[in-house]
């Protein structure tokens, strides 16, 4: 670790909380229907796309049907996308002739890129068509919004009083396009276009090197799919190496933005949860917890791969850091972008769930695969498009369960009673996450067709297919790459993964917002637990470990920490 | 509670509105923009000999395995260096395999480069890049390397020495990433030195390319 390497990491984030500040004040006015700046522009558009679909902006539904609403348009995306990347030898922008994806991994890919996960079990480059890539950057909005909307509407629950309706589905989702996400992908392109991510509609480009070798180029409208990957937390790259490939990360000035469109509107739903509920400590406290779990996170991945691989120094290489040499772990990193960025890259993109890498994770040293894995397990440090917070949420719906449990006092969560229904929805979404990730680990590593894909032998070939399963479930995305998931078995079982572990835990938590919204306000009293401070933040923190550590610790045992046990000792696995 | 045809087509309308809005159009708009503003960056940063050959990118790597020229660092993309299938070797740290590869690449570069001991091979130019495709070595990793090109080339070592010191990439702004050098743009420079010292050398490497 190196003072340049900590302070560029240091202001990444504070750069990125910085800007979250203002950024959750406009979200904030656009979801209360509140005037913003941009109104002049952006209120005809809407205006224009509202009569076009005949829908009455006033009119609001309750959760059941915003939810159905929701879930309806992301199957109608789904499909056409389905059918894109299916007979995409029959549509334009093909010059490669490639031929249309084979319907499980077209089934896999389609899933993956509605629900905000973007695994990937194909080489963006070398078998999709420019046409098919920009039909993924039309999920990579679509699905952004979704999250966030349903994040709105479960905020929308917990403020309003013995009402029903929580929103208008339509509205919302619009308005996240529109005001959000357009504008922000649109000015972050041209960013990435300047600094070197290519725009064109050509597919590869031939050249000859200076030595006389051949080679053949792939590039495409690359700049345009980088920025909203990013800023919708979804990951899937152009690449099949994704922000490793210079094309899509051309410098560590792109490195830095890309961690920065990755994290910042996480934070700003944070704290424009803070804004719309009107207590901004709660919302503080919730990013204290969130950014210790971070920075605890950060300082494992940094310290362990700037220390590097003790295999090679044995060998003869040089892994110590001096002004000459980066050392450190390098192998499937990029040396330009360092150790320092390529870790908080790591770091970042597992935490706000977005899936891009710019390293190989499969590469990295054993305790911080598993840090890695970790965050996504626990799926809320700050997390994807609104996704994160509702996860935050359940934890503290829990949290103030068990906190009111050791008083003997019926739990109260701003204003009103946390009952049954609401602790047994909470848990549901909880333990659903843990489930959906350990029963398909557990058959893949019992038959063959699990094995089969492994490429590194002993304990990391479990963590290999532990990581796989979790990055779905978490509709993370990101891979310990070696994994090869292109098998009828992968396939199939990843793509029920993510379907599951996006849908039934968000189900759970709009209709928690659905059972609070009917409650009435109660009084704080002398005995309120107090939803903000020290006492707080140790209770929420405590239960995301508690429950973290109780689910998951044995599976994690068994892969990194087994590996990196056994590196300690010198063993090597063949 | 049911979902009737009208409010179906309500979903279906906006989800066709917003596949051309955010697919289409969009590309489009970044693409005219491209266009306009960035025509060098949109292409891919393609860099052109003087009879406007396209010789390669100066943000991919190329295959430089010749010991007269900086060699770059292990590529796992394709065959090396194809720029159409990017990827990094997903190695590993405690893969025994991978472990005895490094041992032939660690020998490798301290056979091709007598002047570096044991202990001081730089950690990057025996390791592969995430993609495969990135043109960056470490300073170190140039350094090492110039005896050897000196005592090919006839090129002095001085010479090399600065060549690689004024081609360092810093920290951006100062701050973000780790300083290294561009093998494709180290590699032009050294062209154009070669073809003054010993132009039979060059016209043999670099086959009167650039």
């Amino acid at each position: 670790m190196t003072y340049t390497g900590v302070l560029q990491i240091l202001i990444t984030l504070a750069v990125m909380v910085i800007a979250a500040i203002p950024l959750s004040k406009y979200l904030a006015h656009v979801f209360k229907c509140e005037p913003t700046f941009l109104d002049g522009i952006i209120y005809p558009a809407e205006n224009l796309t509202l009569k076009f679909l005949k829908v009455n902006g006033n009119e609001e539904v309750d959760w059941v049907k915003y939810l159905k609403t929701g879930l309806i348009v992301n199957f109608f995306m789904l499909t056409i996308v389905f059918f894109i990347l299916r007979f995409q030898n029959f549509l334009p922008l093909n010059q490669m002739h490639y031929p249309g994806i084979p319907w499980a991994l077209d089934f896999n890919t389609a899933i993956s890129f509605i629900t905000n996960t973007n695994w990937q079990n194909y080489g963006g480059e070398e078998v999709l068509s420019n046409f098919s890539q920009m039909a993924l950057a039309f999920l990579q909005f679509t699905s952004a919004a979704t999250g966030l909307v349903f994040a709105v509407a479960f905020i929308r629950g917990l403020i309003r009083r013995e009402a029903k309706y929580v929103g208008n589905f339509y509205v919302d989702f619009i308005k996240a396009v529109y005001r959000l996400f357009l504008p922000l992908a649109v000015i972050f392109a041209v960013i990435m276009l300047w600094q070197g991510a290519p725009q064109t509609f050509v597919m590869q480009k031939k050249v000859t090197n200076m030595t006389g070798v051949k080679q053949m180029l792939s590039v495409g409208p690359v700049a345009s799919m980088v920025s909203i990957e990013n800023l919708g937390t979804n990951g899937g790259g152009f690449y099949n190496a994704n922000a490793a490939q210079p094309y899509e990360n051309p410098n560590p000035f792109t490195n830095a933005l890309t961690i920065f469109m990755m994290g910042t509107i996480p934070i700003a739903l944070f704290l424009m949860y803070g804004i719309m509920i009107g207590d901004k400590k709660h919302a503080w406290t919730l990013f204290a917890v969130a950014m210790t779990f971070l920075i605890v996170c950060l300082a494992v991945v940094y310290s362990q791969e700037a220390h590097g691989n003790p295999f090679l120094a044995k060998l003869g290489a040089n892994i110590r850091v001096s002004k000459n040499n980066p050392g450190g772990n390098m192998e499937g990193k990029q040396e330009h972008i360092g150790i320092a960025q390529t870790s908080l890259f790591a770091v970042a993109t597992t935490a706000f769930t977005t899936g891009n890498v710019d390293a190989s994770h499969d590469s990295f040293m054993p305790l911080s695969g598993m840090v890695l894995i970790a965050e996504m397990m626990l799926n809320l440090i700050f997390g994807g498009k609104g996704v994160g917070l509702l996860n935050m949420l359940t934890m503290v719906i829990i949290g103030v369960f068990i906190a009111g449990l050791m008083v003997g006092r019926t739990p109260e969560f701003l204003g009103k009673k946390i009952e049954a229904k609401e602790v047994k929805l909470a848990t549901l979404a909880m333990f659903a996450h843990a489930f959906i990730i350990l029963i398909p680990f557990a058959i893949a590593i019992a038959i063959p067709a699990g094995l089969a894909g492994i490429l590194n032998p002993g304990p990391h070939g479990l963590s290999e297919i532990l990581y796989a399963y979790t990055s779905t479930t978490a509709n993370n995305g990101s891979a310990f790459a070696g994994l090869n998931g292109d098998t009828l078995f992968y396939n199939i079982s990843l793509g029920l993964t993510i379907f599951f572990g996006r849908y039934i835990p968000i189900i759970c938590q709009v209709a928690i917002a659905g059972s609070l919204i009917k409650k009435k306000s109660i009084p704080e009293s002398a005995g309120t637990f107090p939803a903000h401070g020290v006492l707080f933040y140790t209770v929420i923190t405590g239960t995301i470990l508690l429950v973290g550590a109780l689910t998951f610790f044995p599976a994690l045992a068994l892969g990194p920490i087994a590996e990196h046990f056994a590196m300690i000792k010198g063993h090597l696995f063949y | 509670m049911f979902i009737v045809g009208k409010e179906l087509i309500k979903m279906l309308k906006l989800t066709i509105l917003l596949y051309v809005v955010c697919s289409l159009a969009y590309t489009f708009l970044i693409w005219g923009i491209g266009k306009i503003a960035f025509p060098f960056q949109a292409d891919g940063s393609i860099i052109f000999n003087k009879n406007s050959k396209p010789v390669g990118s100066l943000l991919i790597g190329e295959k430089f395995t010749s010991p007269y020229i900086f060699n770059g660092r292990p590529s796992y993309a394709g065959n090396g260096y194809d720029g159409t299938e990017s990827g990094g070797s997903n190695y590993a740290p405690t893969n025994g395999k991978y472990i005895s590869h490094e041992k032939k690449l660690i020998n490798k570069f301290l056979k091709e480069n007598p002047t570096v001991k044991k202990g001081g091979v730089p950690a990057d130019i025996i390791t592969g890049s995430g993609s495969g495709l990135g043109p960056y070595i470490s300073i170190a990793a140039a350094l090492d390397q110039s005896p050897r090109i000196s005592s090919l080339t006839g090129i002095p070592e001085s010479i090399l020495y600065r060549l690689v010191k004024s081609n360092v990439s810093y920290r951006q702004f100062g701050i973000f990433g780790t300083p290294g050098v561009n093998t494709v743009k180290l590699n032009l420079k050294l062209s154009i030195l070669l073809k003054k010292s010993n132009y039979k050398l060059y016209k043999l490497i670099f086959k009167g390319l650039v």
